[in-house]
């Protein structure tokens, strides 16, 4: 008989690799520490707050009264509740920041995990081994929902032992569903991003998709909490899921079990297709190559835009609709802080002004760091050119170094004063609309007031790319969560004026409710042009290193 | 002396080090306009490196290279006005296609032969509507090479262009060398293949760990290694132990086998009075050669 002369291997006797999951557990675990402690400090800091902001009953009654019916705040940063509790408070004011921040975490992650790692050949070596593609997509699953629980255990220690600590109060039970309800965000979006992982074969791709997911769910539960009776869209997003679990003051989990069977679903069909498809494929295939138009074709300048474009227009719609979100809402927002405690808080600030200009000054500051990232990564892509080697193939043309650089902060700064400009637009026409008064020159005047940070930001980059070329992501991206890192810490509460003085974001005055401070405008755009020169001086007569 | 303007590359103590990896070692060549020139070392050897070097993106740390006799640190750019590459790994944009590419280039280039671009494509059996990332390697491989060729430019340099290549690939690769040569284009070529040097190259350098350790044409180089040579004797067998450059390998009654690098009147004043039967002398070929110089 032919098949006694094979030799039979038993399937059950070759040890399954676990490499997938080895690698999965070390990409996401450091990350998912440092966010859960991030993200314990953010709920600590918030409550810690609440109680030297609002000590008396009456204040928290205020602020009850304020915030619970307001559809603006409601419908932007999810619904208000039991605001006269340090619990109720806490929710408030961190849980929607931490699910998007999860979200978005988990986006990046479950992606690269899912399939960065196939679009980079890493899976190749692999799959060659011991396993096949459905088992190590099921095992680097498990690596990354185990980053999960993680977060979950060490957000409930790390909330619980501190309300110990500053006697908040927090039962054991309460923190441990807190932190599971601000975990089940990244839950949901690693399955979504396994999902996603299967159905395309590029990561930025993958990236883009759940992208306009995250949004979609966003303004779904924007337009279900905006009290027009829609409430029912809440059941629909996937983030509106996660708000009702409404957890610390009366909380319920009956919605964990529609979180838990969504992602479930999501998770078993990925390994399923992972079975049917084959390595470096996916489900739907690559899109057929876009026609290019050979003018982008013609340059290296003309290429250069090419690179970002895509990217640029991203950022050109996110930013305006968060400047339009942002103008739309001004006026109901500040009429809530005319009176309100929260305008003495801010008025310890050094603003003043109307309501609504108030709020507008702090929005701002929003859109101030978005224009920081906007720029920071197109410096990323400079240096990205470098690391995969483009670079060498392109300055073996008779290109030189300084054109490519300097066509490159062209393009960057021609990028700025693109999105600003639509920026002023959005936003002066929503505002004309609402009859808040605010002329052309004083929304101008706004919009160059944010400029500085992001200017800063790609100076020292550039910089950074001159003289150390591999770590300008690190430094980057070191500057904007330090800085975003203060912001947050420093709106909680009392803190040292260095401290708050180390972070770009917070050189920014929140015009229109203060004068702009023209001197430390002057003093950012400055590093950032001496940055550029001195990166650009550097980068001339540097080795390319394309490691 | 050697009139300048007839020399395309040349390297004067060229080195270059990593913190403590010494990738380059004070390297001396010239390269004459319309040569094929040979760049043969093992991995980790320099190779890559001196290419940088000579296209002015590292910056040596000792010691000078220029090309057509223009400094590659300081002319950075006028360098590139004559010169087409294709770089080790093949590494051009994921998402531009191999036509979008190829114009890419051209454009970038300045000057292109469109007609002998469209033959290229042919010839290598190219489909240029994919996306790069699309590519196989070996595709990859010719979208650089054709990016490369119909540019002829004056200087090609190639870093290990064919890997990845298939066999009938690679014979068309040799065609398209030849006709560089016959247009007067001089070409520097990396390579592990030595066949491939052999076939090609009228000039052979050899690096080893930074240093260049021969070069020469091929005639020159072969003498380095010994030839093999076996023969059969009718009765008796003379003693040629004696005789300079002899390495015995085997002997018995009538027959001797034995690596031999001397001078061959000597050997055969020796043998002339011993009937032979037959005579048989193996040429080294550049593996044999490449074996016996890395092999040590
Ligand atoms: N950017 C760099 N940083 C540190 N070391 C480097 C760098 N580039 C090259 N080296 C080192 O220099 C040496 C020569 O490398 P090079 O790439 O020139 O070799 P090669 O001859 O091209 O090899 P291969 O045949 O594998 O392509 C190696 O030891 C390598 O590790
Ligand atoms: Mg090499």
């Amino acid at each position: 008989m032919a098949a006694t002369l094979v030799p039979q291997i038993s399937t059950s006797r070759v040890k399954r690799t676990r490499v997938p999951f080895r690698r999965a557990t070390k990409v996401s675990l450091k990350s998912s520490l440092l966010w859960s402690a991030a993200f314990g400090l953010v709920i600590l800091s918030s409550s810690i707050s609440y109680k030297s902001l609002y000590p008396t009953p009456s204040s928290r009654k205020m602020l009850q009264s304020v915030f619970s019916s307001n559809v603006a705040t409601n419908s932007l940063f999810g619904p208000a509740y039991h605001l006269d509790q340090i619990a109720g408070f806490t929710v408030f004011k961190s849980f929607f920041t931490l699910i998007i921040i999860g979200a978005i975490w988990a986006i990046f992650l479950s992606s690269k995990a899912l399939r960065g790692e196939e679009e980079n050949l890493t899976w190749e070596h692999v799959i060659a081994g011991t396993t096949t593609l459905a088992w190590a997509t099921l095992q680097v699953i498990i690596g990354l929902i185990d980053a999960v629980v993680s977060m979950w255990a060490l957000i409930t220690v790390f909330v619980y032992l501190g309300s110990l600590q500053s006697h908040l109060g927090f039962s054991f039970l309460q923190c441990a569903f807190f932190a599971l309800a601000i975990s089940s965000t990244p839950l949901l979006f690693i399955s979504f991003g396994a999902l996603a992982s299967q159905l395309f074969t590029e990561r930025k791709t993958v990236n883009i998709a759940l992208g306009w997911l995250l949004g979609a769910s966003y303004a779904l539960r924007l337009v279900g909490d905006s009290g027009i009776g829609l409430h029912w869209l809440d059941y629909l997003s996937p983030i509106g899921w996660v708000e009702l679990l409404h957890p610390m003051i009366g909380p319920k989990p009956i919605y964990l079990l529609l979180i838990l069977v969504c992602s479930g679903l999501c998770l078993a069909l990925s390994v399923a297709m992972a079975s049917k498809r084959d390595l470096g494929q996916s489900l739907l295939g690559t899109k057929a190559p876009s026609r290019i138009s050979p003018k982008y074709l013609s340059s290296s300048l003309a290429f250069s835009y090419k690179l970002i474009s895509t990217n640029l227009f991203s950022w050109l719609i996110s930013i305006s609709a968060t400047a339009l979100i942002l103008a739309r809402v001004a006026e109901s927002v500040g009429s809530t802080i005319t009176g309100s405690s929260v305008k003495t808080v801010l008025e310890r600030i050094g603003a003043q002004g109307s309501g609504s200009n108030l709020f507008l000054g702090l929005s701002f500051v929003i859109l101030a760091m978005l224009f920081a990232f906007m720029l920071l990564g197109q410096v990323l892509v400079m240096r990205a050119e470098e690391s995969t080697g483009h670079l060498d193939a392109l300055l073996s043309t008779p290109v030189s170094r300084l054109r490519w650089l300097g066509g490159r902060v062209m393009v960057l700064m021609a990028s700025e004063a693109l999105v600003g400009l639509i920026c002023i637009l959005v936003i002066w026409i929503v505002l004309a609309t609402e009859n808040l008064g605010q002329g052309f020159t004083s929304v101008l005047l706004s919009i160059a007031n944010i400029m500085p940070p992001g200017i800063l930001v790609a100076g020292c980059a550039i910089f950074v790319f001159g003289w150390f070329p591999t770590k300008t992501s690190v430094v980057g991206y070191g500057i904007l969560a330090w800085s975003m890192m203060v912001e947050i810490i420093a709106g909680l509460g009392k803190s040292s004026q260095f401290l708050v003085d180390t972070s770009i974001f917070h050189q920014v005055s929140p015009y229109p409710a203060a004068s702009i401070n023209w001197k430390s405008a002057v003093i950012m755009t400055g590093i950032g042009v001496v940055g550029t020169l001195l990166g650009a001086y550097r980068f001339n007569s540097r080795d390319i290193d394309p490691t | 002396m050697e009139n300048n303007s007839e020399i395309a590359i040349e390297c004067k103590d060229l080195s270059k080090t990593y913190g403590k990896t010494v990738a380059l070692d004070h390297l001396s060549i010239q390269i004459k306009k319309g040569q094929i020139a040979g760049y043969l070392g093992p991995n980790g050897a320099g190779k890559t490196t001196t290419i940088r070097l000579l296209l002015g993106l590292v910056k040596p740390t000792s010691g000078s290279a220029a090309i057509f006799g223009l400094d590659s640190k300081i002319e950075k750019v006028a360098i590139h006005e004559n010169l087409a590459y294709v770089p080790g790994e093949s590494n051009l944009w994921p998402d531009l296609t191999g036509a979008q590419t190829l114009d890419l280039l051209a454009n970038l280039r300045g000057h292109s032969d469109d007609a002998y671009r469209k033959e290229l494509i042919e010839r290598f059996k190219l489909d240029t509507s994919r996306k790069f990332r699309t590519y196989s390697k070996g595709n990859k491989q010719k979208v650089a090479l054709i990016g490369a060729l119909m540019a002829r430019s004056s200087l090609l340099i190639l870093d290990e262009p064919t890997a990845g290549l298939d066999p009938l690939m690679e014979v068309e690769f040799r065609g398209c060398i030849h006709e560089a040569r016959e247009n007067g284009q001089t070409v520097f070529l990396s390579s592990h293949i030595l066949s491939e040097v052999e076939a090609l190259c009228d000039q052979v350098y050899i690096l080893r760990e930074g240093k260049l350790i021969e070069s020469g044409n091929l005639t020159e180089l072969k003498h380095l290694s010994s030839s093999e040579i076996a023969i059969q004797f009718k009765d008796n067998v003379p003693d040629i132990s004696t005789i300079r450059g002899v390495t015995l390998l085997s002997s018995g009654h009538s027959h001797l086998r034995f690596k031999f690098n001397g001078d061959f009147n000597e050997l055969l004043k020796q043998i002339s009075n011993f009937p032979v039967i037959s005579f048989f002398s193996h040429e080294p070929s550049l593996e044999e050669l490449f074996v016996s110089l890395y092999g040590k």
